[in-house]
């Protein structure tokens, strides 16, 4: 790299998979919010619309505007489970 | 809290004490030896004075003194988690001691303090049995209960074998790794099943779907193999949401609970669940989707978590065991105390622990050509729990969703245990 010239910008495209929850008293079907959903940048997995719980992926750098959309009251990262190895007596 | 210095010195050496009661010490070594790998001398080929110096100058893990039915073994962290696991699945290990410094002065083993301390483990023992301790301290003894040819201890312990309802008509969900559903022992019952995982079928390729499917709604006793399902005319319905090799996210499990509940299930049996630390956010989305099952009829039952190692670190609940509209499961040894492992409800801004159940040394269904196997984990105390709910759900058609979780709130035998570690107690049958 040459004196003087500024690093190369690198922009980190991370997707993550999230759960969208939705205020109680959303309609159901939810299917105009999902779309306002879609529009934030969601990539949709399913819509559960009895659980008002919506599951995708979208890039990090929109999970802002995914949680500013009207009718969201929470996004979360999907968490991990593991369970121990098969021969671990402890389960 | 006890404070830090209040703490006994300890010498890193584990005693164990070995039921003796075969006087047969070849067995008691062996058997120590195949459940935990810790290579075993006997005391025997030291001749009549044990000295303590003699047993650490020589290669052995541990030394079992063949008078006392004791296995003194060597410090090593990993010989300690072997002990730890050993316990959960050997029987004939009695309980499992720190050595306190202040008892072995220079290092040797007197004959008075080895003789003492057996007799100390021996009244113990005798007094759980008779149900009067009051705090026995850190150490783990067995059994008030254990298994017998009708029925796995489990099932004695929550009072199955005397309830009049066996589950029939009420459907369980068990969310995890699927089922063996070429098992013989649930040869003509009707399993509703389907897999949240994407290229994997419902068939259980790891184990613990199918052990936990068991304890829920294994089959009552017969000539094969004792009772060790708690409610076996229960419709089972397998959703398959961790893999083959244990894994899975949060989002596949509430797909799961979303099934679930469409299918009309009462009990939903979730023995997993993600480290937490104190002071961690509940999960919003397994929150949503507890309130809204039970609203709908549906009752979550989840796993406390195996992470801690107690007496010295009680870790806090699993998510989503510490939501506060999941109904939580602790795990508890034949001697009815928390189990070492089982994760407790230390933190006061996520949601408590409900209840305790057997959880150690469980035998239950385990896929062909295994057939059975022994597991310890809050894990497999979690479908007990599932079980004994669904024996309330048939009994009233009332008892659903938050009336089911009072109902097995208040019937809970007490164990004189921190609710932090039990909950309201031992699930009891209807």
């Amino acid at each position: 790299m040459k004196a003087g010239t500024a690093s190369p910008k690198v922009i980190d495209m991370k997707t993550v998979s999230v759960l969208v929850v939705v205020a109680d008293e959303e309609q159901r079907p939810m299917t105009p919010l999902v779309d306002r959903m879609k529009t934030a940048g969601l990539v949709v997995t399913s819509v559960m619309d009895d659980l008002g719980i919506v599951r995708g992926s979208i890039e990090d750098r929109k999970l802002a505007a995914l949680k500013a959309v009207p009718g969201v009251v929470d996004v979360e990262e999907e968490e991990a489970i593991k369970l121990p190895p098969p021969d671990d007596p402890i389960q | 809290m006890q404070p830090y210095g209040n703490r006994p010195e300890l010498t890193g050496r584990f005693l164990v004490t070995m039921d003796d009661t075969d006087q047969d010490p070849g067995a008691a070594i062996r058997a120590l030896h195949s459940a935990s790998g810790i290579r075993v001398a006997s005391s025997a080929d030291y001749g009549a004075d044990v000295v303590a110096t003699q047993v650490f100058a020589d290669q052995a893990d541990a030394v079992y003194l063949n008078d006392f039915g004791i296995a003194v073994v060597n410090p090593s962290e990993d010989r300690a988690s072997s002990l730890q696991r050993a316990a959960a699945v050997q029987s004939k290990i009695m309980s499992i001691e720190q050595e306190v410094m202040m008892y072995a002065l220079g290092g040797i083993f007197s004959e008075d303090y080895v003789r003492g301390f057996r007799d100390g483990v021996s009244s113990l023992a005798q007094a759980t049995l008779a149900g009067d301790v009051q705090d026995a301290g850190p150490s783990w003894v067995r059994p008030a209960f254990d298994d017998s040819e009708t029925a796995t201890w489990g099932i004695q312990a929550v009072g199955a074998p005397g309830s009049r309802y066996t589950g029939a008509g009420i459907k369980v969900a068990v969310l995890d790794t699927g089922f063996d559903l070429q098992h013989p022992d649930f040869e003509g019952r009707d399993i509703v099943s389907r897999s949240f995982i994407a290229g994997e079928p419902v068939q259980d390729g790891n184990g613990h779907g199918t052990h936990c499917a068991g304890t829920a709604c294994g089959p009552v006793g017969t000539a094969d193999h004792p009772r060790y399902g708690v409610a076996p005319d229960a419709t089972l319905h397998v959703g398959k949401v961790l893999s083959d090799r244990g894994s899975g996210a949060s989002g596949g499990v509430i797909e799961g609970i979303g099934w679930a509940i469409t299918e009309g299930c009462t009990i939903i049996s979730m023995s997993l669940g993600s480290p937490t630390f104190v002071g961690q956010p509940i999960s919003v989305a397994y929150e949503r989707a507890a309130q809204r099952a039970l609203a709908q009829g549906s009752l979550i039952v989840a796993a406390a978590g195996n992470e801690s190692s107690r007496p010295y670190r009680i870790a806090p609940l699993g998510s989503p065991g510490n939501c506060p509209s999941v109904f939580t499961v602790a795990a508890i040894d034949q001697g009815l105390r928390v189990a070492t492992f089982s994760s407790g409800g230390t933190d006061p801004n996520a949601g408590a622990l409900e209840i305790a159940a057997p959880g150690v040394n469980v035998f239950s269904s385990s896929p062909m050509p295994q057939r059975y196997r022994r597991l310890a984990g809050t894990s497999m105390a979690t479908p007990h729990v599932a079980g004994v709910a669904a024996l309330y759900a048939e009994s009233d058609p009332a008892l659903r969703g938050d009336r089911l979780w009072q109902r097995l709130e208040q019937t809970a035998r007490s164990l004189d245990q921190p609710a932090r570690d039990v909950g309201n107690g031992l699930t009891q049958a209807a």
